[in-house]
């Protein structure tokens, strides 16, 4: 069986466990990864290149499977580091989750609309819209990694390009709490599986092992950035697609969601 | 002896129908005598009131004066978002403020002295939440009940800084017809189950305010305003909206008439007893027979945007202090591309459109 596995940041964890050989396809697989950014330049026009690349990579005697992790941090950009009005939300199944002191609440509703209209949304729901239409093969969309929990760490791994990208000098790069990093994350995973029922994109949740207790992102699995999974992460992901695949093989095209 | 033959002899040329509305083009129709105020350019304008005030809010923000918005949208969001979710539609994320009833009442749940027995209204499975007192403001209703009552506490917040920190408060009167909760006298800006939640006989009645109901409710909002801000000025309009529905049972024009009368002689009444209380006639403008209903669109309800247009001339002309607002009743003088029939038909549907009206959630429960 073809696996494919395209998208933008959150593919290279997999290259990167594929290379240093911490997972490997099983036998009579062939997994490809693809940054649809090496197709072109990241505009609204990549998804003709996306859709002709895969036209190439289709075996019409062999099954395939596509699994997409495009985008994955639209709620880092919206909130990551800590706007000068600064906001918390609560989430609707963990109430029980603090509140930072002080600052604005803003609704659920209001920062999961904000994150379904950004741009970076927009434009990868449109690829994923696209090929599910054109593609005659299962489709799934991998869910973002977990937040990193630990402060220290993030700071010391912001990306310079994530800062400039959302706060002004009075920002002065400050990070939100962890629980509205896992907020932002749910919100996020929630906003993308709705979207992805909409166009009949199967969902794939994390698989349990590469979280803490609370969900976060295991410190095995950080990659040295604030936001990325590392090899260690990608190989679970990497398992958790062949089996997925395997699945869909079996079961034609049974949503996961 | 008096040289005068009659009291009317010489009187000025708008106190005749003649020459005031007989005689003149419907464009240039202008009944605005001795308004007492002049806003200056550093005057903050706030605005309550019925949908219609919605438009007012709109060209009061445009007009160059300080329109004041103490409930602003987060940037996260689009500017698109903040108008859908009601941010600075008016001064504060109210919603559509109805009645005398609830304008006083929004006075009260401000500065803590009514805490309404009905906090939230859900949906059947309990999975949105509605405020009783702006049902539309959060598109699709919050996520958690939880989440509304941080919300409520904000928007109290930002009434109450609107309250102290506002000049001139405009506030146009839509209703006198009000649904409200027996447990309290908690007065809803719609009917329960029009918009959200659940109507109920045993938990809510019907009250159509009388002239006098309005004026105490208005007289107390007059009093309770300048104990916090003692330089506040209030206009009042009303608005030139018909009822969506009436819950009497007689004809909604009949109805609408009663409304409006009752609503305009409670402006006539305010304005005569207070200084600081002045009446903006806009309903006039609206509904004169000079405009022979041109400024009602086609479902002769919803006012049209040249109506909105002329009130704001007026407006303008009359209650903007021109020496601090450079742009104040002069024209521009940059030309600029007129834009198509097409564009203007399309801009005019469109701002009839986004005057939200909460009220016309009862279209819905109208037969055929």
């Amino acid at each position: 069986m073809n696996i494919f596995v395209f998208g933008t940041s959150h593919v290279h964890c997999l290259a990167e466990a594929l290379d240093q050989q911490l997972f490997s396809a099983p036998p009579g697989d062939h997994i490809e990864v693809i940054d649809i950014r090496s197709l072109g330049p990241e505009t609204p026009d990549i998804r003709e290149n996306v859709i002709a690349h895969m036209a190439q990579c289709a075996q019409p005697d062999k099954p395939a499977a596509w699994f997409s992790r495009l985008g994955g941090n639209e709620h880092n950009i919206l909130g990551l580091l800590r706007y000068p009005r600064a906001f918390d939300v609560i989430l609707p199944e963990r109430p029980d989750l603090p509140l930072d002191d002080g600052v604005e609440i803003l609704t659920y509703g209001y920062i999961r609309e904000s994150m379904r209209r950004h741009i970076l949304m927009q434009r990868y729901l449109a690829i994923l819209k696209a090929m599910r239409e054109r593609i005659n093969a299962p489709v799934y969309h991998v869910e973002a990694p977990p937040p990193k929990r630990d402060d220290q760490f993030i700071r010391e791994h912001l990306d310079p390009l994530l800062r400039g990208a959302v706060v002004d000098n009075e920002g002065v790069y400050e990070i939100v709490n962890e629980h509205l990093r896992f907020k932002l994350w749910r919100i996020h995973s929630d906003l993308v599986r709705d979207e992805c029922r909409k166009i009949n994109v199967s969902y794939l949740s994390s698989p349990s092992d590469v979280s803490d207790e609370d969900g976060f992102l295991h410190p095995e699995g950080y990659a040295p950035d604030a936001t990325h999974g590392n090899a260690w992460y990608g190989a679970r992901i990497l398992a958790m697609v062949c089996k997925a695949a395997h699945h869909a093989s079996h079961d034609k095209l049974e949503e996961h969601v | 002896m008096n040289d005068q033959t009659h009291f009317y002899a010489g009187r000025p040329a708008y106190t005749f129908w003649r020459t005031a509305v007989g005689t003149v083009k419907p464009a240039t129709f202008d009944p605005v005598t001795h308004f007492p105020f002049k806003i200056g350019q550093q005057d903050k304008v706030a605005t309550a009131g019925s949908c219609f005030a919605q438009h007012i809010a709109q060209h009061l923000a445009t007009m160059g004066l300080t329109y004041l918005v103490t409930e602003q949208a987060h940037p996260i969001g689009t500017p698109e978002m903040a108008s859908e979710y009601s941010y600075g539609t008016f001064s504060a994320r109210t919603g559509n403020v109805y009645t005398a009833r609830q304008l006083v009442q929004l006075f009260d749940r401000a500065y803590g002295c009514f805490t309404p027995a009905e906090t939230a209204w859900s949906d059947p499975d309990k999975q949105r939440w509605y405020d009783p007192f702006r049902p539309a403001i959060e598109p699709g209703g919050f996520w958690s009940e939880a989440e509304l009552h941080h919300d409520r506490a904000r928007h109290l917040a930002a009434v109450r800084q609107m309250f102290e920190s506002l000049d001139y408060f405009v506030f146009t009167m839509g209703l006198t017809e009000c649904w409200l909760s027996k447990a309290d006298g908690a007065a809803f800006p719609v009917c329960p189950g029009t918009i959200a939640g659940t109507y109920d006989s045993d938990q809510h009645y019907f009250q159509n305010f009388s002239l006098q109901d309005t004026v105490d409710d208005m007289n107390g909002f007059v009093q309770r305003l300048s104990e916090v801000n003692p330089r506040a000025k209030i206009i009042l309009t009303v608005s030139p909206v018909s009822l969506a529905a009436t819950a009497e049972d007689r004809h909604v024009a009949t109805s609408t008439t009663a409304s409006k009368a009752i609503l305009r002689v409670a402006c006539d009444q305010l304005e005569r007893a207070h200084d600081q209380v002045a009446y903006f006639p806009a309903y006039e403008i609206i509904t004169a027979n000079i405009t022979r209903g041109r400024y009602y669109a086609k479902d002769l309800r919803s006012v049209t945007d040249a109506g909105v247009k002329h009130v704001m001339r007026l407006f303008r002309r009359h209650a903007l202090d021109p020496e601090a607002i450079p742009l104040a009743g002069k024209r521009r003088t940059t030309k600029r591309r007129q834009p198509s029939t097409q564009e203007q038909t399309y801009a005019a549907a469109q701002a009839i459109i986004e005057a939200t009206c909460e009220e016309q959630a009862l279209d819905r429960a109208a037969p055929g």
